[in-house]
Protein backbone atom coordinates (compact mmCIF):
# COMPACT_ATOMS: atom_id res chain seq x y z
CA UNK A 1 0.00 0.00 0.00
CA UNK A 2 1.18 3.43 -0.33
CA UNK A 3 -0.48 7.01 0.40
CA UNK A 4 -0.91 10.58 -0.16
CA UNK A 5 -2.52 13.12 1.49
CA UNK A 6 -3.25 16.00 -0.34
CA UNK A 7 -4.98 19.07 1.29
CA UNK A 8 -7.83 20.78 -0.33
CA UNK A 9 -10.60 23.52 0.26
CA UNK A 10 -10.10 22.71 4.03
CA UNK A 11 -10.43 18.72 3.88
CA UNK A 12 -7.45 16.45 3.85
CA UNK A 13 -7.71 13.85 1.22
CA UNK A 14 -5.91 10.60 2.00
CA UNK A 15 -5.22 8.67 -1.13
CA UNK A 16 -4.67 4.90 -0.35
CA UNK A 17 -3.66 3.03 -3.34
CA UNK A 18 -2.92 -1.11 -3.37
CA UNK A 19 -3.81 -3.27 -1.20
CA UNK A 20 -5.32 -2.30 2.13
CA UNK A 21 -4.24 -5.56 4.41
CA UNK A 22 -2.77 -6.97 6.87
CA UNK A 23 0.34 -6.30 6.34
CA UNK A 24 -0.64 -2.50 5.75
CA UNK A 25 -3.86 -1.99 7.65
CA UNK A 26 -1.90 -0.58 11.04
CA UNK A 27 -0.16 2.02 8.50
CA UNK A 28 -3.78 2.75 7.17
CA UNK A 29 -5.43 3.16 10.66
CA UNK A 30 -2.11 4.70 12.49
CA UNK A 31 -2.47 7.73 8.78
CA UNK A 32 -6.61 7.59 9.09
CA UNK A 33 -6.29 8.63 13.02
CA UNK A 34 -3.54 11.07 12.58
CA UNK A 35 -5.41 12.83 9.69
CA UNK A 36 -8.37 13.14 11.79
CA UNK A 37 -6.46 14.41 14.46
CA UNK A 38 -5.53 17.23 12.44
CA UNK A 39 -8.43 18.01 10.08
CA UNK A 40 -11.91 18.38 10.58
CA UNK A 41 -12.83 16.80 7.34
CA UNK A 42 -11.43 13.78 6.04
CA UNK A 43 -11.73 12.12 2.47
CA UNK A 44 -10.59 8.99 1.72
CA UNK A 45 -9.60 8.24 -1.48
CA UNK A 46 -10.23 4.41 -2.27
CA UNK A 47 -9.96 5.18 -6.35
CA UNK A 48 -6.62 3.22 -6.67
CA UNK A 49 -7.16 0.53 -3.87
CA UNK A 50 -6.87 -3.28 -5.64
CA UNK A 51 -7.55 -5.19 -2.59
CA UNK A 52 -9.34 -4.67 1.03
CA UNK A 53 -9.44 -7.14 3.50
CA UNK A 54 -11.63 -7.15 6.91
CA UNK A 55 -8.59 -5.39 8.60
CA UNK A 56 -8.63 -2.55 6.43
CA UNK A 57 -12.28 -2.23 6.61
CA UNK A 58 -11.79 -2.36 10.78
CA UNK A 59 -9.19 0.31 10.20
CA UNK A 60 -11.99 2.72 8.28
CA UNK A 61 -14.66 1.79 10.81
CA UNK A 62 -12.36 2.78 13.83
CA UNK A 63 -11.57 6.21 11.62
CA UNK A 64 -15.36 6.50 11.13
CA UNK A 65 -16.21 6.26 15.22
CA UNK A 66 -13.55 8.60 16.24
CA UNK A 67 -14.42 10.77 13.90
CA UNK A 68 -18.17 11.09 14.95
CA UNK A 69 -17.27 10.66 18.84
CA UNK A 70 -15.13 14.42 17.63
CA UNK A 71 -17.39 15.39 16.11
CA UNK A 72 -15.52 15.87 12.66
CA UNK A 73 -16.88 14.84 9.39
CA UNK A 74 -15.16 12.07 7.60
CA UNK A 75 -16.31 10.11 4.36
CA UNK A 76 -15.30 8.05 1.32
CA UNK A 77 -14.84 8.70 -2.29
CA UNK A 78 -14.54 7.08 -5.64
CA UNK A 79 -14.35 3.82 -4.10
CA UNK A 80 -12.98 1.48 -6.34
CA UNK A 81 -14.93 -1.71 -7.41
CA UNK A 82 -12.98 -3.97 -4.90
CA UNK A 83 -13.75 -1.71 -1.91
CA UNK A 84 -17.44 -1.32 -2.70
CA UNK A 85 -17.39 -5.36 -2.97
CA UNK A 86 -16.39 -5.43 0.35
CA UNK A 87 -18.30 -2.93 1.74
CA UNK A 88 -21.03 -4.15 0.12
CA UNK A 89 -20.30 -8.07 1.29
CA UNK A 90 -19.71 -6.36 4.88
CA UNK A 91 -22.75 -4.66 5.32
CA UNK A 92 -21.31 -1.24 5.44
CA UNK A 93 -21.87 0.30 2.42
CA UNK A 94 -24.70 2.35 4.02
CA UNK A 95 -22.71 2.84 7.52
CA UNK A 96 -20.35 5.43 5.79
CA UNK A 97 -21.02 8.49 4.02
CA UNK A 98 -20.06 7.61 0.18
CA UNK A 99 -19.22 10.17 -2.65
CA UNK A 100 -18.84 9.15 -5.99
CA UNK A 101 -15.95 11.33 -6.96
CA UNK A 102 -13.34 13.07 -4.76
CA UNK A 103 -14.48 16.63 -6.11
CA UNK A 104 -18.32 15.64 -4.87
CA UNK A 105 -16.61 14.91 -1.59
CA UNK A 106 -14.95 18.15 -1.21
CA UNK A 107 -17.74 20.50 -2.60
CA UNK A 108 -20.46 18.58 -0.74
CA UNK A 109 -21.93 20.22 2.55
CA UNK A 110 -21.57 18.72 5.98
CA UNK B 1 5.68 -21.37 -4.46
CA UNK B 2 2.58 -23.53 -6.18
CA UNK B 3 3.15 -26.61 -7.80
CA UNK B 4 0.61 -28.12 -9.91
CA UNK B 5 -0.62 -30.91 -10.08
CA UNK B 6 -2.47 -33.15 -13.27
CA UNK B 7 -3.67 -36.18 -11.28
CA UNK B 8 -7.61 -35.70 -10.79
CA UNK B 9 -7.49 -36.60 -7.14
CA UNK B 10 -4.12 -34.77 -6.38
CA UNK B 11 -5.46 -30.83 -6.17
CA UNK B 12 -4.93 -28.60 -9.21
CA UNK B 13 -2.90 -26.24 -6.86
CA UNK B 14 -0.68 -26.39 -3.57
CA UNK B 15 0.63 -23.58 -1.52
CA UNK B 16 2.69 -23.62 0.89
CA UNK B 17 3.57 -20.11 2.61
CA UNK B 18 5.14 -18.91 5.73
CA UNK B 19 2.28 -17.96 7.72
CA UNK B 20 3.00 -13.80 7.86
CA UNK B 21 1.20 -10.53 6.61
CA UNK B 22 3.62 -10.00 4.15
CA UNK B 23 2.88 -13.27 2.36
CA UNK B 24 -0.70 -13.21 1.76
CA UNK B 25 -0.93 -11.31 -1.36
CA UNK B 26 1.55 -13.57 -3.37
CA UNK B 27 -1.18 -16.33 -2.30
CA UNK B 28 -4.51 -14.42 -3.47
CA UNK B 29 -2.34 -14.20 -6.47
CA UNK B 30 -2.45 -17.68 -6.86
CA UNK B 31 -6.15 -17.73 -5.75
CA UNK B 32 -7.29 -15.77 -8.55
CA UNK B 33 -5.50 -17.01 -11.13
CA UNK B 34 -6.09 -20.72 -10.20
CA UNK B 35 -10.32 -19.80 -9.68
CA UNK B 36 -9.95 -18.28 -13.57
CA UNK B 37 -8.84 -21.08 -14.34
CA UNK B 38 -11.25 -23.66 -13.28
CA UNK B 39 -13.62 -21.90 -14.86
CA UNK B 40 -14.70 -19.34 -11.94
CA UNK B 41 -16.14 -15.73 -13.63
CA UNK B 42 -13.84 -13.21 -12.46
CA UNK B 43 -16.37 -11.12 -10.14
CA UNK B 44 -16.71 -14.44 -8.64
CA UNK B 45 -12.89 -15.33 -8.63
CA UNK B 46 -12.66 -11.82 -6.79
CA UNK B 47 -15.16 -12.79 -4.17
CA UNK B 48 -13.13 -16.20 -3.86
CA UNK B 49 -10.11 -14.56 -3.39
CA UNK B 50 -11.90 -12.23 -0.75
CA UNK B 51 -13.18 -15.04 1.21
CA UNK B 52 -10.16 -17.11 1.22
CA UNK B 53 -7.56 -14.28 2.17
CA UNK B 54 -9.71 -13.68 5.21
CA UNK B 55 -9.20 -17.34 6.02
CA UNK B 56 -5.23 -16.99 5.43
CA UNK B 57 -5.42 -13.81 7.21
CA UNK B 58 -7.20 -15.81 10.80
CA UNK B 59 -4.45 -18.58 10.35
CA UNK B 60 -2.06 -15.63 10.44
CA UNK B 61 -3.81 -13.40 12.88
CA UNK B 62 -5.14 -16.24 15.34
CA UNK B 63 -4.42 -19.57 15.05
CA UNK B 64 -0.59 -18.36 14.84
CA UNK B 65 -1.03 -15.51 17.20
CA UNK B 66 2.22 -16.77 19.64
CA UNK B 67 4.05 -18.41 16.57
CA UNK B 68 6.80 -16.84 14.23
CA UNK B 69 7.43 -19.26 12.20
CA UNK B 70 4.49 -21.27 11.15
CA UNK B 71 3.02 -22.31 8.44
CA UNK B 72 0.11 -22.98 6.06
CA UNK B 73 -0.85 -25.12 3.03
CA UNK B 74 -3.46 -24.16 0.52
CA UNK B 75 -4.53 -26.77 -1.71
CA UNK B 76 -7.12 -25.65 -4.43
CA UNK B 77 -9.20 -28.81 -6.18
CA UNK B 78 -10.96 -27.50 -9.52
CA UNK B 79 -14.28 -29.49 -9.76
CA UNK B 80 -16.88 -30.01 -12.23
CA UNK B 81 -18.49 -26.92 -11.54
CA UNK B 82 -17.25 -26.34 -8.37
CA UNK B 83 -14.31 -25.03 -6.76
CA UNK B 84 -13.31 -26.60 -3.84
CA UNK B 85 -10.37 -25.22 -1.36
CA UNK B 86 -8.65 -26.59 1.59
CA UNK B 87 -6.00 -24.93 4.03
CA UNK B 88 -4.42 -26.44 6.52
CA UNK B 89 -1.60 -25.34 9.72
CA UNK B 90 -0.12 -26.75 11.85
CA UNK B 91 -1.16 -23.90 15.01
CA UNK B 92 -3.52 -25.22 18.22
CA UNK B 93 -6.61 -26.17 17.39
CA UNK B 94 -8.76 -23.29 16.92
CA UNK B 95 -12.03 -23.07 19.23
CA UNK B 96 -15.14 -24.21 16.73
CA UNK B 97 -17.12 -21.39 18.74
CA UNK B 98 -14.74 -18.46 17.80
CA UNK B 99 -15.12 -19.48 13.53
CA UNK B 100 -19.26 -19.70 13.84
CA UNK B 101 -20.26 -16.66 11.51
CA UNK B 102 -21.82 -14.06 14.03
CA UNK B 103 -22.71 -10.63 12.81
CA UNK B 104 -21.95 -7.89 14.49
CA UNK B 105 -25.35 -6.33 15.62
CA UNK B 106 -23.58 -3.00 15.94
CA UNK B 107 -21.00 -1.58 13.43
CA UNK B 108 -17.72 -2.42 14.94
CA UNK B 109 -14.04 -2.61 14.21
CA UNK B 110 -13.23 -6.09 13.69
CA UNK B 111 -15.14 -9.76 13.95
CA UNK B 112 -16.38 -9.28 9.95
CA UNK B 113 -13.95 -11.94 8.76
CA UNK B 114 -15.19 -15.14 9.06
CA UNK B 115 -18.86 -13.65 8.41
CA UNK B 116 -17.37 -12.98 5.02
CA UNK B 117 -16.13 -16.20 4.28
CA UNK B 118 -19.40 -17.68 5.24
CA UNK B 119 -21.03 -15.70 3.24
CA UNK B 120 -19.16 -16.09 -0.32
CA UNK B 121 -18.82 -20.03 0.60
CA UNK B 122 -21.58 -22.63 -0.04
CA UNK B 123 -19.92 -25.16 2.21
CA UNK B 124 -17.46 -23.49 5.29
CA UNK B 125 -15.82 -27.02 7.46
CA UNK B 126 -13.87 -26.36 10.26
CA UNK B 127 -11.96 -29.66 11.05
CA UNK B 128 -9.36 -30.59 13.70
CA UNK B 129 -6.63 -32.65 12.56
CA UNK B 130 -6.83 -36.37 14.01
CA UNK B 131 -3.33 -36.00 15.44
CA UNK B 132 -4.84 -33.15 18.17
CA UNK B 133 -2.14 -30.47 16.48
CA UNK B 134 -3.53 -28.48 13.34
CA UNK B 135 -6.62 -27.36 11.41
CA UNK B 136 -8.10 -28.09 8.00
CA UNK B 137 -10.56 -24.81 6.99
CA UNK B 138 -12.58 -26.90 3.95
CA UNK B 139 -14.52 -24.14 1.77
CA UNK B 140 -16.40 -24.94 -1.61
CA UNK B 141 -18.16 -23.15 -4.02
CA UNK B 142 -20.24 -24.32 -6.47
CA UNK B 143 -20.84 -22.22 -9.87
CA UNK B 144 -22.17 -22.35 -12.98
CA UNK B 145 -19.93 -22.20 -16.05
CA UNK B 146 -20.14 -19.27 -18.62
CA UNK B 147 -22.03 -20.94 -21.96
CA UNK B 148 -19.32 -20.79 -24.49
Amino acid sequence: MTHEIIEKQGSSVVVLRGDVDLSSSPEARKLLLSCIDGSDRVLVDLSGVTYIDSSGIASLVEALQVSKKNGKQFALAAASEPTRRVLELARLDKVFKMHATVEEGINAEG
Amino acid sequence: MSDYQSKESEPSVRVTFPAQAGELQRVREVVRRTCVECGCSAALANDLVIAVGEACQNVVRHAYRDVDDGEATLEIFCRDGAVEFRLHDNAPPMDNEKLKPVWPKKVQAGGLGVCLIHDIMDEVEHLPLPSGHGNLLRMVKSFKRDPE
